[in-house]
This record gives structure tokens, sequence and C-alpha cells, in this order.
């Protein structure tokens, strides 16, 4: 534990070595030492002989004992709801109220329940979709008051399921639906390359940006609470779902960002509208833009936070999100933090009407473009994806102060984010991303 | 036309941003100013009482620089109520164009005493002023060069006149090495009037309130500390494969200076001793991606204006807003460099925006009575595309 927790280790030696499976390496290392393969002379203790395994569901052994002793009972571990666990300790109990591929809802008690995503990085895959509101539909039917977003694997989430966007568009789903031609084509596909995950469910990129927007702002409009439990990365998708969360509680090495810039878009789940409408609420003078400008050159430069710490100062967190230290307490912290907010008779914030900078707002940002561009610090994609952007976060076609709904921005969201990903260097941008885990600057 | 003539010219030393000026309002550096130049008179209750106008220049004219600062100083500097005051603005040349400006009054007979200043507090207004708002016109193509900001035409007007960066960093470490010099030798001591600057604060170990004085009497911007190897280091900030750098660019500055002008009569009036004249003022327009060439355009009509040659100019104030712009200028007029900035520019002592044509009015002036000289020009490019030069004639008794 302490390899894992102090010094970063995925697994211990004697866990991996468990895992490995414990008679082959001890055979491998009694035959090693016997013909003379290693620096060890000295046989092997007898209680690595003596047994298959070191961790079981009675604990973990210790040979001073010689016996297994299971972990500390100390009140402060009580804190770490379904804490990480060894290979062979005894596993967590759970209520499972649903579960698919993708997804599975916990029972976590007092009518909180706990959604995890089973995909690669957590990524928000087609199957996340259906599941949100199928799960949402569940706990209102059930009685349950609360949804806390926490993963079971590393990270929160690394975003949209790029190899998902890119296979509809290959499939020619930009704003058609599939049809017999296109689910055809999938299943050629498919056969031709066995090596490549399986594709889910498919839908047009318009349906697919529709049913996340719709998602995202039922989590913040619904009559579910929705607490964000997050840890490790939270990127573009990802963190348009922790700021569509009523709260959120983050761990110190969280790295949250809205990064779409890097793979050719821009957040169209809502994170734009969520930018907009939170320059809007945090201004410190009537004046929108200077807050505005700041997320803007955020969304821009792909920027994301080193820290919990940082993601506030660039208002990704909430002045009352709640950060911790600890990672192993953030289910107990966010079922407290449901358990208060309801206490104190929560409501879900009504989809209120805000200001935009307009015009005037588009114009300045694009002053700023045009020197980065002219400057050579932006290249002649970046410009086509933040001039979008910043018709998107300003509303660009009305007049400063104008009074806008959520609705409004999120349909230029959709607009302008379809129209990028039928260019070229979009769709190269993120084929670059899938390949190589970096960027692609074109 | 009648002439005019300038009595005195004072000014406050130049702090950096953020520096030793920085808690000193910039209308309190302004009163500072105006007081200064009207003590140095003789006269000064009787010119007090019958000064015509006060003519301010000041680049971002909002904030704590804002609602007509011109007649605000004038009433704090103690000036009677009768004393009218105007605020006027041309970016970089606003405080040459104010002494044009009361220059043009004293000439054409409409007044026969006007003060002329300049005054800006970068510490207190940002560059761009606090809500800037372009134009969505501007956006289209043969117009966005409005907006870009002034390191980007600096880095245009590189590639146009293929400018190096050695040149450009030499040039700044000459300006530095000049200031530095001509401070040692006490050469801006006349023009300067010192001035003594108090904060207040409170302490939360003694749980005191704490005051601290400090008098500044030196231009802050000449550093000591910096080489040519230093200023290579610097990174470019404007493009990305650019040669323009803070430390090649002018600093953002605050200070304020007040020039008396007068006319013949008023010189008889008031028995004052005129140490030169205001011969001429030019201003020219330039495409504003390369805006730091404005002087190209403006010095040659100024010389034409006042029927003098380039070669008949001993002194040269050329605003250093960048060693770029400034090394070609100096290429496209052929100027000789020992008469360009010989006590260093803008890289060196600052750039306080509204108010460096004023202040280089009072320089310009001490060096013209010290070293004998006839006619001196003071010149400067002007943000969006333009150029401004004014000559002065040295008056010797």
């Amino acid at each position: 534990m302490a390899l894992k927790s102090g010094f970063g280790w995925q697994r211990g030696i004697f866990e991996q070595a468990q895992l490995t499976g414990w008679s082959a390496m001890r055979d491998n290392l009694i035959a090693d030492i016997d013909s003379g393969k290693v620096l060890l002379e000295e046989p092997l203790p007898s209680w690595v002989s003596d047994r298959s395994f070191v961790y079981s569901e009675e604990g973990a052994f210790d040979p001073k004992k010689d016996q297994y002793i299971p972990r500390s009972s100390h009140p402060v571990y009580e804190r770490q709801l379904f804490k990480p666990l060894l290979h062979g300790e005894k596993q967590h109990q759970q209520e499972v109220l649903l579960e698919s591929d993708t997804t599975k809802l916990i029972d976590i008690g007092d009518g909180v329940a706990s959604i995890s995503f089973k995909t690669k990085m957590n990524v928000l895959s087609s199957g996340v979709l259906i599941d949100i509101p199928n799960c949402l539909d569940f706990l209102e039917e059930n009685g349950f008051h609360a949804l806390i977003f926490r993963q079971e694997k590393e990270h929160f989430c690394a975003g949209a399921n790029l190899y998902e966007i890119i296979s509809a568009i290959k499939l020619g789903l930009l704003e058609k639906d599939p049809g017999v031609a296109s689910k055809a084509k999938k299943k050629a596909f498919e056969v031709m390359h066995p090596e490549l995950p399986k594709l889910g469910k498919l839908y047009s990129i318009k349906k697919t940006v529709s049913m996340l927007q719709e998602s995202l702002m039922r989590l913040k409009h619904g009559r579910i609470l929705t607490i964000a439990a997050v840890d490790g990365l939270a990127l573009g998708g990802g963190c348009e779902l922790l700021l569509h969360c009523n709260k959120v509680v983050a761990s110190m090495n969280s790295f949250i960002g809205l990064v779409e810039v890097g793979v050719g878009v821009f957040p169209a789940g809502g994170g734009s509208k969520e930018m907009a409408l939170r320059a809007y609420s945090n201004k410190e003078t009537d004046d929108i833009f200077p807050l505005l400008s700041k997320y803007f050159e955020q969304i821009a430069m792909a920027k994301f936070s080193a820290s919990a710490l940082e993601a506030k100062e660039m208002g990704y967190l909430k002045a009352d999100d709640v950060i911790i230290a600890n990672p192993n307490e953030l289910l107990y912290v966010a079922k407290q933090q449901a358990l208060a907010l309801l206490e104190s008779g929560f409501k879900p914030p009504l989809d209120t009407t805000f200001k935009v900078v307009g015009k005037a707002g588009y114009a300045n940002i694009m002053a700023q473009v045009a020197n980065l561009y002219e400057g050579h610090f932006t290249y002649n994609h970046d410009n086509i994806i933040i001039t979008r952007l910043a018709k998107v976060i300003t509303a660009s076609k009305v007049e400063e102060n104008t009074v806008v709904n959520s609705q409004m921005i999120l349909d230029l969201e959709k607009k302008y984010f379809i129209e990028l990903l039928a260019t070229q260097k979009t769709q190269d941008r993120i084929e670059y991303m899938l390949k190589n885990s970096k960027p692609l600057r074109n | 036309m009648g002439k005019a003539y300038i009595v005195d010219a004072k000014r406050t030393p130049v702090g950096k941003a953020r520096g030793c000026l920085s808690k000193t309002r910039a209308d309190d550096l302004l009163v500072h100013a105006i007081q200064s130049v009207l003590m140095a008179s003789d006269e000064s209750q009787e010119i007090n009482n019958n000064i015509d106008d006060i003519i301010v220049g000041c680049a971002m004219p909002e904030g704590p620089q804002g609602l007509n600062i011109a007649r605000i100083a004038t009433l704090l500097a103690g000036l009677p109520d009768s004393t009218p005051a105007y605020t006027l603005n041309r970016f970089c040349s606003s405080g040459l164009q104010s002494v044009a400006n009361a220059a043009d009054l004293v000439k054409s007979g409409s007044a026969e005493l006007v003060i002329a200043a300049g005054v800006e507090s970068m510490s207190s207004v940002p560059m761009t002023g606090f809500k800037p708002s372009v134009n969505p016109k501007v956006l289209e193509d043969e117009n966005i060069a409005i907006a870009y900001g002034m390191g980007l035409t600096a880095e245009k007007v590189v590639q146009k006149y293929s400018i190096s960066k050695d040149e450009q960093d030499e040039f700044a470490f000459k300006s530095h090495q000049e200031a530095i010099l001509a401070n040692q030798d006490g050469l801006f001591t006349k023009e300067i009037s010192t001035i003594t600057t108090v904060e207040t604060g409170y302490s939360l170990d003694s749980k005191e309130y704490t005051t601290s004085t400090n008098v500044v009497s030196k231009d802050e911007g000449p550093r000591e500390d910096t080489s040519i190897e230093i200023l290579g280091k610097l990174r470019t900030v404007f493009a990305q494969d650019g040669s323009v750098t803070a430390g090649n660019s002018s600093q953002m500055s605050d200070g304020a200076a007040a020039v008396l002008i007068a006319s013949e009569e008023a010189l008889k009036k008031y028995n004052l001793n005129p140490k030169a004249e205001f011969l001429g003022f030019s201003v020219a327009g330039v495409p504003a991606e390369i805006m730091g060439i404005g002087p190209v355009k403006a010095v040659p009509k100024v010389l034409t204006s006042v029927g003098l040659g380039i070669d008949d100019i001993g002194w040269i104030e050329l605003n250093e807003a960048f060693a770029a712009q400034s090394l070609a200028v100096i290429k496209e007029l052929g100027l000789d460099v020992k008469k360009v900035n010989p006590l260093g520019g803008a890289i060196a002592l600052g750039h306080p925006l509204g108010a460096t044509g004023s202040i280089r009015t009072a320089t310009i002036l001490s060096a013209m009575k010290r070293d004998n000289i006839d006619y001196g020009m003071i010149t400067m490019c002007i943000g969006t595309g333009m150029g401004a030069a004014g000559i002065i004639k040295n008056i010797k008794n």
C-alpha cells in the first residue's frame, strides 16, 4: 500500500508477484538462485515456499507473526468508502442498482447513488451517454435524491470517445442518423479491423452532441442532486461533466480543463455555454468581458489546471466547491456534501437567462486573435477553431449585454462543432491524437 | 502670424510603471509639473493670474487621469477659476501636440500665455485603457492593422526594413549607457523638478499606520546592470519568430511635464526671457501596420514648413518606442546618429505615453542651451499609423 499511496506505483512488488502467479515466480527464483544467475546465494525464506499468495480475504501475510493481518480498523479508514483493493483482498460488497457494458450504478445508502464508467480512461462513449439519463430516470423513480460521479479506475474522465467520433465521420454520420448502408459499413469495418475496439452504438454526431448537451443540462437542472468526485484527469467532455454537476469535490491532484482545441474542436457539450454563463455570474464589475476573455484564452490555448486549487482560479471549480487531500476519501466527502445540501433544502438551479458580450466582445477577442495569428503564435487551423469558439462564447451576432438563454448558446455550440468536424484538418487532429496521444499542430 | 516663445519647461522625473511614482496620482504629477514651470518664472504671481489656457496631452485619459485632467490639475495647482484648460489625445505625440496647439494659439493672437503639458501614469491606467472596445469593422482585412498591438507593428517594421535583433539590442544598450552617463553628469538636473512622494500604509506587525516619504530626483529607467548579453537572452513576446523584446522596447512609465509658451507681447508685458522659439509642427499618416515609421513622413514635412534642412538640426529627440522603428527611421531619413538622443531615449528613460512630447521638450531645451545648439527637433511615431515632429529654435541671449 505504501508503494502505491506514497510512491505512485501502480502495484506493489508482492501484489505484482501474486498477480503474476506467486508459485511460478517463487519456483523461477529458486531455479535462478540454484543456477547462480542472481547475486543472492541464501535460499528464500520458508514462508515464501509455504504459501501460494500473500494477500487474502483475511488480510496481508506478516512473516514475523506468521499469520494474515487484516487492514487497520482505525476510524480514519471509515472515510475511505470502497477504497482501492490489493489483488487477492476481499472484494467490496456493493449493491448494484444498474450495470451495463459502460457504466455501473451503485447504492451507497441514505438515498445517494454513485455512478462509475467502465470505458478506457472513463471517456464519454455513446454507451455512457445512453446510460446517464437511464440512471437518472431510475433514481427519480426509486426515491433517490443524489448521484455522485466517482470512478473506480484512475482519472475522472478524459473526454469524449474520439474513436467513436472519427468512425462516425468516416461512416458519413456527421448530421445524418445511421441507415442500413452505414450499419453494414460499420460491421464490415469491425470484421476488417479485429484488432481495434468494437464500436459502440453509433449515432450521428449531431445526435450525439444533443444527447450530451441534454444529459449535462439535466445533471445541472434536474431533480437529482449531482456531485462530481474528481481525481486525476478531467479533460474536455470530462470537464464539461463536472461543470454541470451541482457540486464538485476534487482531490488536490485534479487536472481540469477544456482542451478540445487540441483535437480541432471546442467545447460543445455545454462547456462553452457554461463558461459564458460563469463569466456573467462571476464578474467583479458590470463588465463581463475581462473574465470572458480570460476563459476564452484558457480554452483557445487548451490550458488545464495543474491542481484543483488552480482549477478554482481558472473558473472550472466554483468558489464553494470542495478540495481535499486524500483521493480515497472522495466518495465519503461527496456523500456528506450531498447529505448536507439535501438537509439544507437543496433545490436545483433554474436555467436562468444571462447577458453576453455580443458583437463588441467578439471584436475585442478577434483583435487579440489577429495579433496571435500575425505573430505566428497560432496556425491556420487554430485560427479557424478559435474563431468559431469566439462566435459561440460571445454570441457574436447580438449587441453587447443582450439577454440570452442556455439553449441559444448550446445551438451555436452544436452548429460550429459539426462545421469543424467536417474539416479535414480537424479529422487529421483527431486521428493523430488517437495514434500518438499528443496533439497535431496543423 | 506672430511668434511663439518657450519661456521654460519643467518635468517630473520619470518613474517605471509600478515604480517610484506609481502611488502618486496622475493629476498630482501634473500639478507638480505646472507649479514647477510657473515657479521658474520671476513674475509667477502675475503670470499665474493671466494664463489664457492650459492644454494637456494624455494618451489614456480615463480613470484617475480622466474627467478633463487638465482642468482638475489647473484648479488643484492653485490657479484662479478664470484659467481654462483642456485635455487632448494624439496617443504618443499628445505631449508635443499640446505644445503645438499652445504655440498656434499664441501665433494666431488668440492667447498671450499658455501652458502646454503632458501627463501619463501607466501604473494607473492599462495600456489599452480599462475597457477596450474594438469596432467590428476593424476585423475586415483592410482595417485589421488597426487592431495590431504596438509590438507587432514593430515586428512588421523589422521585416520591412530588415533590422536584425543584434542591431536592436545594441541600440537599446547604447540608450541605457548614454542615459546613465547623462545622469552621472547631472545633465537632466535643470529640467527635472524633484518630487516628494508620500505613501501611507498600515503595519500588521506594529498595528500602526505607516508613512514613507521618498524624494525622487532622477529618472528610474536607466539600468546599470544590463548588457548586450542580457538583452540578447530576453524572449520575444510579440511574434513567435520575432526579435522585439521587452529590452529593446520603450519602458512603461509615469511622469509629467509642462511648458510655458508666450507671445512677443507677453514677453514684454511680464518681462520674460524666452529660452527658445517653437518654430513649427507637422503630423503625417502612415500605414497602421508599420506605425513606427511615422517620423519618416512627419520630419520632411515640418522641415519644409519652417524652411530648414535636416543638416540644420543639431539635436534630435527621437522617441524610442522600439529600437526597431528608431533604427528604421534613422536609416530612412539618413539621420546623423550622433545627433539622435545623445542622452539616451525612451528605452532607457521611459515613455509615459502622452507626457513624452512635453518631457522631451524640456530635455531638448536644456540641451540646446547647454550645448549652444541652434535648432532642435522632437519627433515620434504614433499608434494607428502617424508621425509627429516639432522644431525649436534656440534664442541666444
